[in-house]
Order: C-alpha cells, then sequence, then structure tokens
C-alpha cells in the first residue's frame, strides 16, 4: 500500500466516523398530531417536555383546528403521524376498523389496576381490542349553578327538576343560562341535551342502539327526550327567550351565572365549563362562584354518564412511539395536565390530590369510578347524521313546535345511510347489543 | 576542547552548487506560487458563483412563488369578506327572496377558492402552509353550508335566516379561530418563509468577508506573481498576469451585481408587505360595512335596544362600535402597488443572465495563469534537463 492510499484511507475513515458521531448526536423522534393549539397545547407540551426530559426523545406536536381532514389527508398519503389524538371516538373507531392503527394492548399491558374496565371498553373504540388512551376526559350532563346565589338541596329525579325550576320561575327568575353558538359546529350544545335526557330517561341500552343508528329518531324514547328538553328549558325558561339563544355562544351563557343583576341560575354544560368560566374577566373561585349537581337520572340502579374524550391512538409503531404512548397511559404522565388545571384523568392512580379544588375533585372521582360511561352519541353518528341532528337542534329552539318535522327529517337521513357506516359503540361496561 | 571546524569547499565547485541551488528555488517558487494562483482562483469562482446563485435563486423564488402565495392570500381574504357582506346586503334588501345570496357572492366564493388553490400550488411554507389551507378551505366548506342554510330558511319564512346568516359570519370572523384569522396565519408562515428565503442569501458581514477574502487573496498574489516576474527575470510586465487581474475585476463586478440585486430584492419585500397591508387595508373597510348591516339585521330580530340578544351580540356590537374602519383602497391603487413590486423583482433579477460568467471568467483567470507561467517553467524545464 503506498503513502497516498493510506492516507486517503484514513481520511475515508476519519469521515465515516464523524458521520457515525453526528449520527449518534441526533435524538429519535415521535411525530404527534392532535387538535389542540392555544393554552391547550401548552399544556400538553407540558406533558411532553416531561417524558423528553426523561426518555431522551424528541416529540414534534403539530396542533390543527381542522385535525379530520389534515390526518386523513397524511393517512391517505401514507404519511401519517406516530400519534395522534383524537376528539371524536368515532373517528377513532373507524380508524382501527380500517386496520390504520396499532392495537394497545401488549404495548400497554392490562392496566387493569389503573383503568377501570368501563374506560378500557371505550378505548377499544368498538373493537375486540385496545386502540385509545384517554389524555383527557370530561363528564357531560353537569348542572352548574352559583352556590351564592341558589344555595340548599339540589334535584335529584326529574319530577324534583321540573318543581326546581317552576319554583325559581315563580320568584321571578329565569332558570337557564342557554347558547347554541359554537362555530363552525352550532347546534351542539343542544344535541347534548337530547343526548343526556335519553340517557337518564332510557339507559345505556337504549342509548347505544339510537347511537348506533338501530333506533328511529320518532321512536317514542327519542320524542320523549325531545319534549322534555323543551318543558324543562322551553321558550320562556331561558334567559332572553329563543332568538337570544340562538345568538348566544355557548360558552358566553354561563356569564349570567355571575352577572349583576342576575341573568339566569343554571348552565347545562360538560365539565369544561369550569375552564370556560376561568376564562371570564373576573376572579371565579371553584366551589364558592360556581359548582355543580348532576342532572337527575330516572333510571333504576346506578346512572350512566355522557362522557367525551380525547384519545391518543398509534398510526406508527416505533420504540419511541411505544414509549410515548406508555407515558401517556401511565399516572405519571396522567397527573401533569391536571395538575396545570383544565384536565381531568381517568387514571385511577393519578391521586386527587394534583387537582386544584374540591369540585375538581369530586368530578376526577366520578370519572374513576364504577359507573357506566357512554360516550356522546353525536361523535359517534356518521357526519352527515350529526350535522342534522346539530341543525335540528337550533330548528327546536326556534320553533318547538317543528318537531315532528324535525325528528322526521332526521329519520329519513338516518335511513339513507347505510348501515356500515354506523358504529357499535356501546356504553364503557355494557356488553355489545 | 577543540571545536570542529568544516572544511572550506574548493572555490569552483562551491559555485556551482549555489547555482544549482538558486535555480532549484527558483523553480519551486514558479511552482508553488502557480499553484495558490490556480487554487485561490478555484476558491474564488466556487464562493462567488455559490454566492451569486444563492441570490437569484431567491429572486426566482420570491418572484415566481412566494409573492404570489402572499398576494393570493390577501386576495382569498378580501374575496371572502366582500362574499360575506354581499350575502348579508342581499338579505337586508331582500333579493334573497328571488336569487339567494346572489350571483355576485357566488362569484366572490369562486375568487377565494380560486385564490386558495394558487396558494396551494406556490406554498412556499412547506407542511405549516399546506395544513393552514385544509384548515382554511375545511372551514370555507362551513361557511358556504350556513349561507345555504340561510337561504334554505328565508325562502321558508322559518325565522332561522338571520341566525345562520350570524353563524356564516361569526365563522368568517371569529377572533383567532374564523376563516379570517386562519388566513391571517397562512399569509404569516408565507411571510415567515420569505424572511428565511432572504436571510439564506442575506449580505452579512460574515457573507460579505466569505466573498472578499479570496479575491483579495487572489489579486494579492497575481500582484506578487508580476513582481516576481519582474525582480527575477528583468520584465516589466507580464501580460496574461495582467490581463488575468483585469478579468478577475470583472468578476468582482458580477458578484457585486449579485450583492446589489439582494438589496433590491430586499426593497421588494418591503414593498410586498405594504401591498400586503393595503389589501388588509381594503378587507377590513369592507368588513365594517357588512358587520354593520349584519348588526342591524341581528338586533332587528332580538330585541337589541334592551339586551334581549344575549351577551356575544351585545359584545359583537360594542366592538363594531370601537372599530375604525378606515378608507378602502381602489383597485387602482392596488394595481399600482403589484405593479411596484413586480418591478422592483424584475429589477433585481435583471442580471441573473451573467451568472455562468463566473465561471467562465475564472476559468479564463486560470487559462491566463497558465500562459503566464509557461514560459518561465518551460525554460527552467530545459536547464534542468
Amino acid at each position: 500500500m503506498t503513502r497516498t492510499t493510506a492516507l486517503l484511507l484514513t481520511a475515508l475513515l476519519a469521515a465515516a466516523g464523524l458521520s457515525g458521531c453526528a449520527g449518534a448526536g441526533s435524538l429519535p423522534t415521535v411525530t404527534v398530531l392532535g387538535s389542540w393549539t392555544g393554552e391547550e397545547e401548552k399544556s400538553f407540551e407540558a406533558v411532553l417536555a416531561e417524558f423528553e426530559a426523561e426518555e431522551n426523545i424528541d416529540v414534534e406536536y403539530s396542533g390543527t383546528r381542522a385535525l379530520s381532514q389534515v390526518l386523513r389527508s397524511e393517512v391517505q398519503q401514507g404519511t401519517p403521524p406516530d400519534l395522534a389524538v383524537l376528539p371524536s371516538p368515532g373517528e377513532l373507531a373507524n380508524y382501527a376498523r380500517d386496520d390504520y392503527l396499532q392495537a394497545l394492548d401488549d404495548v400497554l399491558g392490562p392496566q387493569t389496576d389503573e383503568y377501570s374496565g368501563q374506560w378500557v371498553d371505550l378505548e377499544r373504540a368498538a373493537t375486540d381490542r385496545r386502540y385509545g388512551v384517554a389524555v383527557k376526559a370530561d363528564l357531560k350532563g353537569t348542572v352548574w349553578f352559583n352556590p351564592k346565589r341558589l344555595p340548599g338541596p339540589k334535584p335529584a329525579t326529574e319530577e324534583e327538576l321540573s318543581a326546581f325550576l317552576r319554583d325559581i320561575a315563580g320568584r321571578g327568575a329565569t332558570p337557564w343560562c342557554m347558547g347554541m353558538g359554537s362555530t363552525p359546529d352550532s347546534g351542539w350544545p343542544g344535541t347534548d341535551w337530547v343526548e343526556n335526557i335519553l340517557l337518564q330517561q332510557a339507559g345505556p341500552d337504549v342509548y347505544g342502539q339510537w347511537a348506533g343508528g338501530r333506533l328511529e329518531w320518532t321512536s317514542e324514547p327519542v320524542k320523549r327526550a325531545w319534549l322534555t328538553w323543551g318543558q324543562l328549558a322551553g321558550p320562556t325558561a331561558v334567559r332572553g327567550g329563543p332568538k337570544s339563544v340562538l345568538l348566544t355562544d355557548f360558552g358566553d351563557a354561563g356569564r349570567g351565572l355571575f352577572d349583576q343583576p342576575v341573568g339566569c341560575l343554571l348552565d347545562h354544560q360538560g365539565t369544561f365549563a369550569m375552564s370556560t368560566y376561568k376564562g371570564y374577566d373576573m376572579p371565579l373561585v371553584a366551589g364558592e362562584d360556581f359548582d355543580f349537581f348532576p342532572f337527575p337520572s330516572s333510571t333504576v340502579g346506578d346512572r350512566a354518564w355522557e362522557v367525551s374524550a380525547d384519545l391518543a391512538a398509534m398510526f406508527n409503531r416505533t420504540p419511541e412511539s411505544e414509549k410515548l404512548i406508555r407515558f401517556l397511559a401511565s399516572a405519571r404522565g396522567q397527573e401533569i395536565w391536571p395538575g396545570k388545571g383544565g384536565a381531568f384523568s381517568v387514571n385511577r392512580k393519578v391521586p386527587t390530590a394534583v387537582y386544584a379544588d374540591d369540585v375538581s375533585r369530586k368530578i376526577a372521582t366520578t370519572l374513576t369510578s364504577s359507573g357506566t360511561f357512554c360516550f356522546d352519541a353525536s361523535d359517534l353518528m356518521p357526519g352527515v347524521m350529526r350535522t342534522a341532528f346539530y341543525r335540528a337542534a337550533l330548528e327546536y329552539v326556534n320553533d318547538p313546535t317543528r318537531l315532528d318535522t324535525a325528528l322526521a327529517q332526521l329519520e329519513t337521513v338516518r335511513k339513507n345511510i347505510e348501515g356500515d357506516e354506523w358504529l357499535n359503540f356501546p356504553c364503557g361496561g355494557r356488553a355489545t347489543g | 576542547m577543540t571545536a570542529l571546524r568544516p572544511s572550506p569547499l574548493p572555490g569552483p565547485l562551491h559555485r556551482v552548487r549555489r547555482r544549482l541551488r538558486a535555480r532549484w528555488k527558483t523553480r519551486t517558487a514558479l511552482r508553488s506560487l502557480l499553484a495558490g494562483l490556480l487554487a485561490t482562483t478555484a476558491v474564488v469562482a466556487a464562493f462567488s458563483w455559490a454566492a451569486f446563485d444563492s441570490v437569484h435563486d431567491t429572486i426566482d423564488t420570491v418572484d415566481t412563488r412566494t409573492s404570489r402565495a402572499l398576494l393570493a392570500a390577501s386576495a382569498a381574504k378580501s374575496a371572502l369578506v366582500e362574499a360575506d357582506q354581499l350575502a348579508i346586503n342581499s338579505f337586508v334588501t331582500g333579493e334573497a327572496r328571488l336569487s339567494g345570496p346572489g350571483d355576485r357572492y357566488q362569484n366572490r366564493i369562486a375568487a377565494a377558492s380560486q385564490s386558495l388553490a394558487q396558494v396551494a400550488e406556490d406554498n412556499v411554507a412547506g407542511d405549516a402552509g399546506s395544513e393552514q389551507i385544509q384548515v382554511v378551505e375545511g372551514l370555507l366548506v362551513a361557511y358556504t353550508g350556513w349561507i345555504g342554510q340561510a337561504d334554505a330558511h328565508h325562502r321558508q319564512d322559518s325565522g332561522l335566516a338571520t341566525i345562520d346568516l350570524w353563524y356564516a359570519s361569526r365563522l368568517l370572523h371569529a377572533e383567532n379561530s374564523g376563516v379570517l384569522a386562519q388566513l391571517d396565519q397562512l399569509v404569516r408562515v408565507q411571510r415567515d418563509a420569505l424572511d428565511s428565503q432572504l436571510a439564506e442569501s442575506s449580505t452579512s458581514p460574515w457573507r460579505t468577508a466569505s466573498l472578499a477574502v479570496p479575491v483579495v487573496l487572489l489579486f494579492g498574489l497575481l500582484v506578487g506573481a508580476q513582481v516576481f516576474h519582474a525582480k527575477r527575470f528583468r520584465r516589466v510586465f507580464n501580460p496574461a498576469l495582467l490581463l488575468a487581474t483585469v478579468v478577475l475585476a470583472a468578476v468582482c463586478v458580477i458578484t457585486g451585481h449579485g450583492l446589489v440585486a439582494q438589496h433590491r430584492v430586499e426593497g421588494a419585500d418591503g414593498d410586498l408587505r405594504a401591498l400586503v397591508g393595503t389589501w388588509e387595508n381594503r378587507t377590513s373597510a369592507t368588513a365594517a360595512v357588512g358587520q354593520q348591516a349584519l348588526s342591524d339585521l341581528v338586533t332587528g330580530e332580538c330585541r337589541g335596544a334592551d339586551g334581549g340578544c344575549g351577551y356575544t351580540v351585545t359584545e359583537f356590537i360594542s366592538e363594531l362600535r370601537a372599530a375604525d374602519a378606515g378608507t378602502r383602497p381602489t383597485d387602482l391603487e392596488l394595481t399600482r402597488q403589484v405593479e411596484q413590486v413586480n418591478d422592483k423583482i424584475a429589477a433585481a433579477n435583471g442580471a441573473a443572465d451573467l451568472e455562468l460568467l463566473i465561471p467562465a471568467g475564472a476559468l479564463l483567470i486560470a487559462v491566463l495563469v497558465w500562459l503566464g507561467f509557461l514560459p518561465r517553467l518551460e525554460e527552467y524545464r530545459h536547464r534542468r534537463r
């Protein structure tokens, strides 16, 4: 070997060594797509920062309000994110059904001490394997009030609620704060009323049949739920009347609880209302200025809760994405966001001490209890049915006498949807019907 | 102790050895100088060409994509606001009874869609831009859906037409989350991409120094070579090296054009931002008219005077009163500004065709240097033999 050849070889080896060192220096990466932007994105980034520090793995989070479109586009192009956090369990179930998702059973293990069977059922997304991890969850069917203005016991049955509302109206006050506005999906606050009343009147089985497209909109339980909504919160029982309800954003409706003079006394919202109230430009304290009671149930036995959740799902299985999903499912990962406020965990090992107030602790305790949990039905329905439901809720608020027409139109939409577009998504803890 | 002293060489042998050493030194000096000149010429060529190419690549991208994407995003925003105003007006005047939101509304929506397609084609912001376009397109479908509902409800006299219009307009104008806010974000990501592009070809002191140092070094070597030839071989000028110095000066002038082009495109960038601002003023003025009409329409239905419209509408009206509509720039003003930006970009790109003269000039310098050294190298090679 000549001297020149030896020198060249040495240089090549040195270059190869240097490039190898450079490769070893760059961190492995996990990509995550979610719908959180603004303050929520900051909170989730805080969770991811803990993971990055612990595992020395870089997480690239991308938050977009058009999560459905962006995710669908990436999946179709064959470049899905490693993980996606989906606010709609129906969407997760569709991806699972189409075999885009990686099952998490062997990644996470049974986790029976951390998650109740009900939540694992929900995270199976209408399949026989676990595909999702609830990063955060909310209760629905909660009625918020201002304890300073509405002290005393709260109604526990539908009859007691009717009497309670009559009493409020008799004192010249307006019972309900209500707003249907929520661009681009105005009308969903009304669908929450119908869903919750149907669940509390007819029970989880009937609810599951209806959410799965197997129960007619014109059937007695469904119509009764609509009528009950109209009776409890009709045109004279809502602040400002129907037009005001239609023109008010759902997030603004609750301001009436704190207005001077008092605007309205009750607000039917999910537990995310706590974050909304804390965003008002006034110093409000949970437990002192606002608290909640559950919407009364008419079913026999334990009540079922309507819930919503943001579910993390895995599209690409890599050692790094496995580590991240394990972290997100762990008690360690689940307690970070609740500790900062604005989120509730369903992991039973997250201590209630991480929550800042008793109201939050009450919500967390309920979410981790052994009750029955049912996902928001409209989130499980095909898109065209969901939109029609939102619009029907607006029609009903505007003119309750058109209920029969609206239900007939909804039934027409249901019949025109192919059977395989519906999900058989039972409530958590209920066998597939 | 007695020091050892070298024995003196005999006179003739010493003279031969000195003569041989001098010849050897001259030949080595010639070769070293030639190698230095050729290597420095290669460095000058590489650095100058890379800088020139970088500047004109940037100008090309700004010309053919970035400016178009920015203006198309601004035009989409303006078209949507005009469409919204036209739709509201058609419901206010009652034209909607026969023609729905109207042909002009449809035209403006079509224009907005075309502008969005243009942004998608010229998007320079990568995934961030593409995702933002998808967000806007998704919201736009929802917006036109609400206007369609308003039309249907207006014909049915169901009392929901104004509510639908309200939802549609809120969807468009909502702070942070509305279509216009998303379009603002789209403009922002394109502008950020433009900033990055300009930064890549910037005339920073470091970059200017990286160009100047090899040129000064080459110039110094050429002068040094002239002096060497003059002293060692008693020639006043080496014509080939003199010509190489002239060519180097020409290469410097061409490279300087690249630096001037960078300044020009940075100037065009300022005008481009001003143009986006003018679009913004036009959009704001149109929006103010449309939102005032919407306010009148809505408060006519919900007892606005006694607070029966609810918190959201009350807040909307108070913000509307506080807003300054400003003056609406005309089409002519916009056209003039567009022409101004285009002229500046074209002027910046005027010297792009000179790019190939840099490597050609460097090659010529190398040949001239070689020719300048060749006779002396030949001479010393023969003497050696």
